[in-house]
């Protein structure tokens, strides 16, 4: 169990935006947060990354409060793929990914640049290293943040015990990217590492997503397993809609037709 | 990924080598030219304390090698200055003086301007050259902690509202220059308008020395921490996913930038464009990194300044223009140039 949420309340001004979250997640599997707009999903994000400290109740990654990680050593364990990174100026792709070595203070130039080295070619960027970031697409730009987010956990020579964050990180890109960057995500969940993602697509969620958690109106409704039945009630309880749940023939996995 | 590691080095260098030529040409030209045995003997003499023997070693050993000095580091430090405030707002259009630096330091000069003569016996106790300086940084620093403090909301600042704040307190401190500029009688308000163009003419050993350790600390100071302007590229939040402790290391860093332009200032007036035009300049012969952008901008800044300084006080030699009217005429237009190659190709 990489990490657990227990008795998680967040209340702001306007209202609460969590309310009794307990959750916990396996490690070395894909979990997608599912839910309409507003239903929470991104501020149990936040709460799960440690940027937004809960009004009550607890987070315990890997069974220590995260309250109580020091800041560099937090970094090394978490790591967070937002949606699109714009760069203020210009900035060499290589010199993005090495960002991620920041929090691994102690490791010589040397190592620094094996693990580095390694996470490009895991992810198959080679031909991206002396580009400038402002110049890729927003698909090569964004396997470039994952690479800066893999080199952050160190995922290549350490991935159990890793946890990566996604917050919708593949909105706005061609679908060809959607599948490219949640296919070497998965590839990644397969070394062992532990992901968390926001999507919005359902049918992404259900092609890659190994447990799903469905959130609305600041509460957690519902988590399964991908191999459990989903029922038609469940998406229309969630999402307020209709749809016809299919099998694809070659996965197995589940989709949805909208009716 | 050595490539352009090398590449810097090389620019590093011509550049070292293109200051050392402008340093010498900026010795050897001006109201009187000196030799070179003249430069060699006078720092020799002034060292030794006999340089008043001959007047061309002491024009330059106490005239025009502090100005030299003082000059280079200002244009240096002001285009390190410029390039820590881009990164630290991630905005291109940023310099020193949009935070209130520049505009408190010109408030707090104009006051001594205008009030100063009205206590003569006051300006007895306390020379105007120590009160000037003086309170040109109490102005300083009190602008930019005003705009601090008026950009926080619970502690944390955002590098927008700081901007927008800035840009206030430098009309209201602005204003109140043009204020004082108008009750001030003739000789007060020209002094108010050639302190806020900028100049070296003051320059002496005892700014030089200041200057320098208050340079060389915060320059060390900002090399040290460039990592962190390269991480918060990416944005605050995900500067702070990687570890960096984001309020901390941008207040340190305002900080010491605001103790490095409140001092320069405090000696030589209002100087625009250096801040602005040279880190945009420099960001084309790196890969984007802050450490050798720090060493680039240093010595472009110094040259440029160094080169302004000389053509200020040689077009109309035996006058000067000030200095300030010369890093805007040149900054300007290639900052423009630059800005429309950059975003509109």
């Amino acid at each position: 169990m990489v990490l657990e949420l227990k008795n998680i309340y967040l209340k702001t001004k306007t209202g609460y935006r969590l309310q009794d979250i307990s959750l916990s997640l396996v490690s070395g599997k894909h979990h997608v947060i599912m839910g309409p707009n507003g239903a929470g999903k991104s501020s149990l994000l936040d709460v799960v990354s440690g940027s937004l400290i809960p009004s009550s109740g607890i987070v315990l990654l890997e069974g220590i409060d995260i309250k109580t990680y020091d800041v560099k050593n937090l970094s090394t364990r978490r790591a967070i793929l937002s949606q699109q990174i714009h760069l203020s100026f210009p900035m060499k792709v290589i010199d993005v990914i090495n960002l991620g070595c920041y929090p691994h203070e102690g490791r010589s130039k040397k190592q620094d640049e094996i693990a580095v080295s390694n996470i490009i070619q895991l992810l198959n960027i080679q031909h991206l290293e002396n580009r400038w970031y402002q110049t890729l697409s927003g698909g090569e730009a964004q396997k470039v943040q994952l690479a800066r987010a893999m080199v952050q956990l160190d995922a290549n020579a350490t991935p159990t015990n890793k946890l990566l964050l996604l917050d919708e990180p593949i909105a706005h890109l061609d679908p060809q990217y959607q599948q490219e960057i949640l296919f070497q995500i998965n590839q990644l969940v397969e070394k062992g590492i532990t992901v968390v993602s926001v999507l919005h697509d359902i049918n992404l969620a259900l092609q890659f997503g190994d447990q799903l958690h469905f959130m609305k109106e600041s509460k957690l409704l519902h988590s399964q397993q991908i191999d459990e039945p989903f029922t038609n009630e469940l998406f229309n309880q969630i999402f307020s809609i209709k749809v016809q749940i299919e099998r694809q023939p070659v996965t197995g996995r589940p989709y949805i037709m909208y009716q | 990924m050595e490539a352009p590691m090398k590449q810097t080095r090389f620019y590093l260098l011509i550049g070292t080598v293109l200051l050392m030529g402008i340093v010498f040409m900026a010795s050897a030209f001006g109201a009187i030219p000196i030799q070179l045995n003249d430069m060699m003997n006078g720092v020799k003499n002034g060292i030794m304390g006999t340089v008043q023997d001959n007047l061309t070693q002491q024009v330059f050993f106490s005239l025009r090698l502090p100005r030299i000095i003082l000059c280079g580091i200002t244009g240096g430090a002001l285009a390190v200055s410029g390039l820590v405030m881009q990164a630290l707002t991630r905005n291109p259009i940023v310099e020193a003086g949009l935070t209130g630096t520049s505009a408190g330091a010109a408030f707090g000069a104009s006051l001594v301007f205008v009030f100063a003569p009205l206590f003569p016996q006051f300006v007895q106790l306390v020379s105007i050259n120590t009160l000037l300086p003086m309170m040109a940084f109490v102005g300083a620093l009190l602008a930019t902690i005003i705009v601090y403090k008026a950009a926080s909301v619970q502690g944390v600042t955002s590098a927008i509202t700081l901007l927008l704040v800035g840009v206030a307190v430098n009309a209201l401190a602005f204003s109140g220059v043009g204020f004082l500029s108008y009750i001030a009688r003739d000789p007060q308000a020209r002094s108010i308008t050639f302190w806020n163009l900028g100049g070296f003419s003051g320059a002496n050993w005892m700014q030089v020395g200041i200057s320098s350790i208050v340079v060389l600390t915060t320059i060390i100071y900002f090399f040290r921490n460039a990592i962190a302007l390269d991480l918060l590229q990416l944005g605050e939040k995900d500067a702070g996913y990687l570890g960096l402790s984001v309020n901390k290391v941008r207040r340190n860093l305002l900080i010491a930038n605001t103790i490095l332009v409140a001092t320069l200032t405090a000696w030589c007036g209002v100087i625009a464009f250096v801040g602005l035009t040279i880190p945009h300049i420099m960001r084309r012969f790196t890969s984007g990194k802050h450490q050798p952008l720090i060493g680039l901008c240093f010595i472009a800044g110094a040259c440029l300044m160094l080169l302004a300084d000389l053509a200020a006080r040689t077009i109309i030699s035996p006058a000067e223009v000030p200095v300030g009217i010369l890093t805007a005429l040149v900054g300007a237009p290639i900052f423009i140039i630059i800005i429309r190659k950059q975003y509109f190709s």
